[in-house]
């Protein structure tokens, strides 16, 4: 506890708490968090990166089957290897706590389960998802599939367009009362 | 002005937030097993913070000033055994337990100041259900307005079963890969369903659900009415045998009998549902809960009756009878307790950890499953014993109090030690608000029956704060009967009149039945409106297809 103390000023940890859904006292219970994904390097210099893979031993990440994107879309590095900085990882932390709002949820969400970043939830994506979430358990059968992604689509696609817009998404999962209770991590 | 108000929020947030109880091990839970078990003991902790103020209520006002001006006790000779722990009788009945102990007088320890205790013991009562009433109200509506009234209702949405159907929160691998093989079966099973759905039942099979289910539901209110008679025959022979310092065998015999039903019908009640073939497993569980739910109450309903029946107090008044209310609490109390046990022993220690020894030697045995269902509708039963209970022995939230912090830990550990993670994925929204409900419905059945004691039932007449009284109601009428005759409080009687006439009530009533009105056309309203926008936003779908065929 002392240790990680003495790493921010009290402005710092002021700034971040108005920045986060934090406060002060959570948001160095985050950095306890960091250090302990990459002890060395974060001791010697609390603004270093800690690598994707590092950041995946986390033990909620570990089991995770999008850890990847997650490290992903909450890296600002510039060469897109996915590590994070401590300003990264708190920012992670924050959206997935209890106190962010469902919308800011969603559109992370939506960033997750958009595999090939081009804003769209197309078929690709979603095959993507579910063959992820099912994982090892057995893939389903191509026409299960199939009939999976028709009922998605005939469900949440308003524009029929066969893609899911970023609109369509919020609209549909705003609603489901799962959701907010599965996209958390607490803290 | 909302960045003040944010503030505001902030640092009541973090008054709260080091405050937050039982945290890391509810982390723990939901890590292992899911956000359904998470709900079982959010459920249990949601209690526990309840009592407390309600223990901190009842105690200062009603044991507090007791203590200080204690009455002599009737039978100086009993002597604290150790048996009372379980019994709740003999040395206790002249304590602060009960309620034939309290004195119907005033208490003028400190000089210069009147405590009146007939007036204190019902006020306090009443700011107890206040407290439950407001925050059972408050739990329950958020939790409809976020999982119904916000959400749609609809058995088959693939979009939730899909993107919502990863837990975030769960860390171990055990768990982790459980949730693979769940999301994995449930996502063909309703590929399936919906492909049998086209086929619907036929005639001859509907038949033979209608008439299984006739069949099962005979047999539950046969069941059901039976167990209440049970208890009833059982609560009159006991009467008969109970001399007031009766032996043990006899008193706890029927909370024994109570509890031994509690344990082992549920399990025959969900056998029962589960054959008659629900389509939905939701739809199965919410019957299973209903009926569990209806038979204990049921039971209650029963010992309340039977404690408050007229017959009874006439064949009552011989000199070795106590006070009815003092024996309904030792009754309660008796309940509480033997429930507690029964918990602990059967469902925790032989259902969950003997299973788990003996796995060790039978292979095919599985670890136990965290049964959510009836473990919640335990927690339901206990919270309602406590609000019977109350008025009849105020200090019972003090010992609901240790039994849920004990049940919380003792669970925890069994749930961590000895059980595996449900196959069956749970809905953890919906059916908060489910239990919510029934917490709610079973509160205001409790409410009701503390009203007709207070208002309607002569109680005891050589005991209690309220002795020599027609109705323990009366205590406030003479209160308010005396300050409106008093010449300094002459605006407190014109106030008193106004509330109290007819007009004031029905002014009331009017105002009321305009904002119902007014509130559920503004919801119909509404509600087209919704439609209205939604026929557009597809109108409009249809246009932009239509547009980009013509790109």
């Amino acid at each position: 506890m002392g240790s990680a103390n003495s790493h921010f000023t009290k402005d710092e940890l002021q700034e971040y708490s108005e920045l986060t859904f934090f406060t002060k006292q959570e948001v160095l219970h985050v950095f306890e968090k960091f250090v302990e994904l990459d002890q060395d390097n974060v001791n010697n210099d609390k603004l270093c990166r800690v690598s994707m893979e590092k950041v995946c031993q986390m033990p909620e990440l570990k089991v995770n089957p999008f850890n990847d994107r997650i490290c992903r879309i909450f890296s600002t590095s510039q060469n897109f290897d996915g590590s994070l900085s401590f300003e990264d990882f708190l920012d992670m932390m924050s959206v997935f706590s209890d106190q962010a709002p469902k919308g800011l949820k969603v559109e992370y969400a939506f960033k997750v389960y958009d595999f090939n970043e081009d804003d769209l939830l197309d078929a690709e994506d979603i095959e993507m998802v579910v063959s992820r979430l099912t994982g090892y358990a057995g893939s389903l059968k191509d026409d299960e599939m199939q009939q999976l992604l028709k009922n998605i689509m005939q469900e949440a696609d308003l524009d029929n367009d066969d893609q899911l817009s970023y609109a369509e998404f919020e609209h549909v999962i705003s609603k489901s009362p799962d959701f907010l209770n599965s996209f958390r991590i607490r803290l | 002005m909302s960045l003040k108000f944010r503030h505001f929020k902030e640092d009541t947030r973090k008054l709260f937030a080091s405050a937050k109880l039982w945290d890391y091990h509810l982390k723990q839970v939901e890590g292992n097993f899911g956000s359904g078990v998470h709900s079982y003991f959010t459920f249990l902790r949601g209690l526990f913070l309840l009592s407390i103020p309600s223990f901190i209520l009842s105690f200062s006002f009603i044991s507090i000033p007791q203590l200080l001006d204690p009455p002599a006790r009737n039978h100086p000779e009993v002597k604290f055994t150790g048996e009372e722990l379980i019994t709740g009788a003999n040395w206790f009945t002249e304590t602060i337990m009960y309620y034939g102990y309290y004195t119907n007088g005033t208490i003028q320890t400190i000089p210069g100041s009147v405590y009146k205790m007939p007036l204190a013991y019902l006020l306090a009562t009443a700011g107890y259900f206040l407290l439950c009433l407001l925050w059972l109200v408050k739990s329950t509506a958020t939790s409809f307005r976020k999982n119904y009234i916000e959400a749609k209702e609809d058995e088959s949405d693939f979009i939730s079963k899909v993107f919502c159907a990863w837990d975030f929160g769960i860390t171990s691998d055990d768990a982790s890969k459980l949730q693979h093989t769940m999301i994995s079966t449930e996502l063909k099973e309703i590929l399936a369903e919906k492909r049998r759905h086209k086929e619907s039942r036929s005639s001859a099979k509907k038949c033979k659900v209608f008439l299984y289910r006739l069949v099962t539901w005979m047999l539950y209110l046969g069941i059901t009415g039976g167990c209440m008679a049970l208890v009833y025959f059982v609560n009159k022979e006991l009467l008969n045998k109970i001399k007031i310092w009766g032996n043990i065998g006899y008193q706890i015999s029927l909370a024994l009998i109570i509890s031994a039903i509690n344990l082992v019908m549920p399990i025959f009640i969900n056998l029962m549902t589960h054959w008659e073939d629900y389509k939905y497993p939701r739809h199965e569980m919410y019957i299973a809960v209903f009926r569990n739910f209806l038979l204990k109450l049921g039971m209650l309903a029963v010992i309340c009756a039977f404690w408050t029946d007229g017959n009874l107090k006439s064949t009552h008044t011989n000199q070795t009878a106590s006070c009815w209310e003092t024996d309904l609490g030792q009754e309660i109390y008796r309940l509480v307790i033997i429930d507690f046990l029964f918990t602990i022993i059967f469902a925790t220690f032989c259902a969950e950890f003997i299973r788990k020894l003996l796995t060790k030697c039978i292979p095919s045995l599985k670890l136990a499953e965290f049964s959510i269902v009836n473990n919640v509708m335990d927690l339901i039963y206990g919270q309602t014993l406590c609000w019977i209970g109350i008025y009849f022995s105020p200090l019972l939230s003090l010992i609901i109090i240790v039994k849920y912090f004990l049940v919380f830990y003792i669970k925890k550990v069994s749930v961590m030690q000895n059980c595996r993670m449900s196959t069956q994925r749970w809905r953890a929204a919906q059916s908060q608000t489910l239990f919510n409900a029934f917490l709610l419905l079973s509160f205001l059945l409790c409410a009701a029956f503390l009203c007709v004691v207070v208002f309607l039932e002569t109680p005891s007449y050589d005991c209690g704060p309220y002795r020599g009284l027609n109705r323990s109601y009366d205590a406030i009428i003479i209160e308010f009967q005396r300050l409106a005759s008093d010449e300094s409080s002459y605006w407190f009687a014109v106030i008193m009149n106004v509330i109290s006439s007819v007009w004031f009530l029905y002014s009331i009533v009017v105002v009321l039945s305009t904002a119902v009105v007014l509130v559920r056309s503004r919801s119909i309203g509404y509600r087209k409106f919704a439609k209205a926008l939604r026929e557009q936003i597809a109108l409009e779908g249809q246009d932009k297809a239509l547009l980009l065929q013509w790109l």
